[in-house]
C-alpha cells in the first residue's frame, strides 16, 4: 500500500510539497512543507494562466 | 559642511571635481566620516572599503591635477550591492554560502565604475542572492528606512543601495533587477533608480538570479545622477551573452528640453483595482500626472496585458531559473540559506520544463504586444509599488511567491524604467511613480524624469538621521 501511495505521489505533478521539501531534507519542518503547499498552488495558478495566453 | 558634501549631486559634485574647486579626497573623507557616525542606525553596509576607497580619491586628485579627467563619475564616491563581484573585496550575496567569498576578478561593472575613475566606498546590503525577503537569521543585520527608523521595510532587493544614497552615505549605488529590485527600493526610500533596457549593462561577474530577465542599474538622488552613472556602466560585453551591441548614447541629452509635444500614456489599469480613490499613493500619482501635462506633455490613457499575466510570467521564469543557479547548495547545505530563501528557492523544482518554456514563450509574445502597444508613445507611467514602506511583522508568514508588482511589466518586455519620487505620505514615508519607455530609449526616461523632478521639487530633501 505504502509503495503503491509512494508511486502515486511520484507520478503527481507539481510533485508533492513533501518531496520538494525532502531535497533540503526538511520533509518534517511543518512551515516549510506549509510553505511549499501554498507554492505549489501558486505555480499552479501560475501555469494556468500561462496556459491560456498561448 | 561635511554632511552638505554627502548630500552634492553627482552632477554639481562632478562640476565642482572638474573646475577643482572640490577635491575627491575631501569629498571621500566626508562620506567615510558620515558612514561612520550614521551607518550603524540603518545598516547599509556589509563591507566598508575606507583605504581603497582613499586611494581611489587620491589617485583621481593626482590625475585631475595632472590634466588627465575621466568625466564626470571622476572621484565620486559609490558603492555597489554585495552581489557583483569585486576583486580582492568579500563579496557575499548576504548570504552565509558566500560569507567568506573573496573574488579573483572584479564583475564587469565594478571595472567600468573603476575605469571612470569612481571611488569604491564598500559593498552593500541586498536581500539573500536578490531573492530572500526581510531576514532574522543572517550575520548582517536588516536595512532601515532612513525616512523612518520605525519603518525596517525598505523594499528590495537592492536594499542597502537604496538607503546608504537616501541617507546621504554613497552618492550612487549600483544594484540588480529582475523584476523591480532597483525601482521598488528607491521607491520605498525617495530616491531614483532605473533598469535600464535588458542587455544594455553587462550581468558578467554578478551573481546570477533570473539569468534571462537580470538587469544592473544605478540608485542615485535624481534622474540626472542615475543618467550619468549609467553612461559610465553601459557598454557591450562579449563575457555576457545577452550583452547588447547598441549606438553610443548621450544619457543626459534630453534633460532640459521640457516635455512639449511628448506623448505619454497613463497605465490606470494596474492600480485601479488595488488602490481606493484617496489612497496617499494614489494622490500623488494623480498629482504627478497633472504636473507632466503642466509642463506640456500630451498625457493619455494606455492600456497593457493584465498585471497577472506578467505576474504568472515572472513566477515560472524565476523560481526555476533560480532554483537551477542554486539545486547544488539546495541539496548539500540547505541550512546556509536563510529559513525564507529555502521556502522560495525549493519551490522551483515544482516547475516542469514544459511550465518554464511555455513562460519563455509567454515572454515573447507579452514583449511583443507591449511594443505594438506602445507605437506612438514616448513613454508610459505608472505606480513604482501599490503602497509605501509597511511595518514588517516577522512573524507573518512569507510570501511562497513574489506577489504582482507594477515592476513587473517592464522586466518580463526588457523595456528600461525609472522610479521617481512623487512626494511623502503621513508618516513621513516616499511614494514613487516609474516612467517607462521602449527598449534602449533611455534617454527619454531621463527627459521625462528630470523635468518631473525640477518641478515638483521633491528632490533635495534629507533624511533626519
Amino acid at each position: 500500500m505504502n509503495e503503491a501511495k509512494s508511486s502515486n505521489e511520484a507520478a503527481q505533478f507539481p510533485p508533492p510539497a513533501e518531496a520538494v521539501a525532502a531535497i533540503a531534507g526538511l520533509e518534517n519542518d511543518a512551515r516549510i512543507v506549509a510553505s511549499l503547499h501554498k507554492a505549489r498552488n501558486e505555480i499552479i495558478a501560475a501555469g494556468a494562466v500561462v496556459r491560456a495566453n498561448l | 559642511m561635511s554632511d552638505d558634501l554627502c548630500f552634492l549631486s553627482i552632477a554639481e559634485a562632478s562640476e565642482a571635481i572638474r573646475t577643482r574647486k572640490l577635491s575627491p579626497v575631501e569629498l571621500t573623507q566626508a562620506h567615510l566620516d558620515r558612514i561612520e557616525r550614521v551607518d550603524h542606525k540603518v545598516h547599509a553596509f556589509i563591507t566598508i572599503t575606507a583605504d581603497r576607497a582613499l586611494d581611489d580619491a587620491r589617485r583621481a586628485e593626482a590625475e585631475i591635477e595632472a590634466g588627465d579627467y575621466r568625466g564626470p563619475m571622476h572621484g565620486i564616491p559609490y558603492s555597489l550591492k554585495d552581489n557583483i563581484e569585486t576583486a580582492g573585496i568579500l563579496t557575499t550575496g548576504n548570504s552565509r554560502l558566500l560569507i567568506d567569498s573573496v573574488p579573483a576578478q572584479d564583475a564587469t561593472c565594478a571595472a567600468l565604475m573603476k575605469q571612470a575613475g569612481g571611488v569604491l566606498l564598500g559593498k552593500v546590503a541586498l536581500r539573500e542572492f536578490a531573492l530572500g525577503t526581510r531576514h532574522e537569521d543572517l550575520p548582517w543585520p536588516y536595512p532601515v528606512n532612513p525616512w523612518n527608523r520605525g519603518y525596517e521595510f525598505t523594499g528590495g532587493s537592492s536594499t542597502g543601495s537604496a538607503v546608504a544614497v537616501a541617507a546621504g552615505l554613497s552618492m550612487t549605488s549600483i544594484g540588480t533587477d529582475t523584476g523591480g529590485s532597483v525601482r521598488n527600493p528607491a521607491g520605498m526610500c525617495g530616491i531614483a533608480g532605473i533598469k535600464p533596457t535588458y542587455g544594455l549593462v553587462s550581468r558578467a561577474g554578478v551573481i546570477p538570479n533570473t539569468f534571462t530577465l537580470d538587469t544592473i542599474g544605478p540608485l542615485a538622488r535624481s534622474a540626472e545622477d542615475c543618467a550619468i552613472v549609467l553612461q559610465a556602466i553601459a557598454a557591450y560585453d562579449p563575457k555576457d551573452p545577452g550583452s547588447a551591441r547598441s549606438a553610443a548614447v548621450d544619457y543626459r541629452a534630453g534633460i532640459g528640453l521640457g516635455l512639449k509635444g511628448l506623448r505619454i500614456g497613463v497605465l490606470c489599469d494596474f492600480h485601479e483595482s488595488v488602490l481606493p480613490p484617496g489612497t496617499e499613493m494614489r494622490t500623488a500619482f494623480d498629482r504627478a500626472i497633472e504636473t507632466i501635462r503642466d509642463l506640456g506633455a500630451d498625457v493619455v490613457d494606455a492600456k497593457l496585458a493584465p498585471l497577472t499575466d506578467y505576474h504568472a510570467c515572472k513566477v515560472m521564469l524565476t523560481l526555476s531559473e533560480f532554483y537551477a543557479v542554486h539545486e547544488r547548495d539546495l541539496r548539500e547545505r540547505p541550512h546556509l540559506f536563510g529559513r525564507k530563501l529555502v521556502m522560495r528557492a525549493l519551490a522551483g523544482a515544482m516547475v516542469s520544463a514544459a511550465d518554464y518554456l511555455q513562460a519563455q514563450r509567454m515572454r515573447l509574445k507579452l514583449s511583443r504586444d507591449m511594443l505594438a502597444a506602445t507605437e506612438g508613445f514616448d513613454a508610459l507611467l505608472t505606480l513604482t509599488t501599490f503602497a509605501p514602506a509597511a511595518l514588517d511583522d516577522p512573524n507573518a508568514p512569507s510570501a511562497a511567491v513574489q506577489q504582482p508588482a507594477p515592476t513587473m511589466p517592464f522586466s518580463i518586455s526588457g523595456f528600461p524604467a525609472i522610479a521617481v519620487c512623487t512626494g511623502f505620505d503621513s508618516n513621513g514615508l516616499p511614494l514613487s511613480m516609474q516612467i517607462a519607455s521602449r527598449p534602449f530609449e533611455e534617454p527619454t526616461c531621463f527627459r521625462i524624469a528630470a523635468a518631473y523632478e525640477a518641478a515638483a521639487g521633491w528632490i533635495g530633501r534629507r533624511p533626519s538621521l
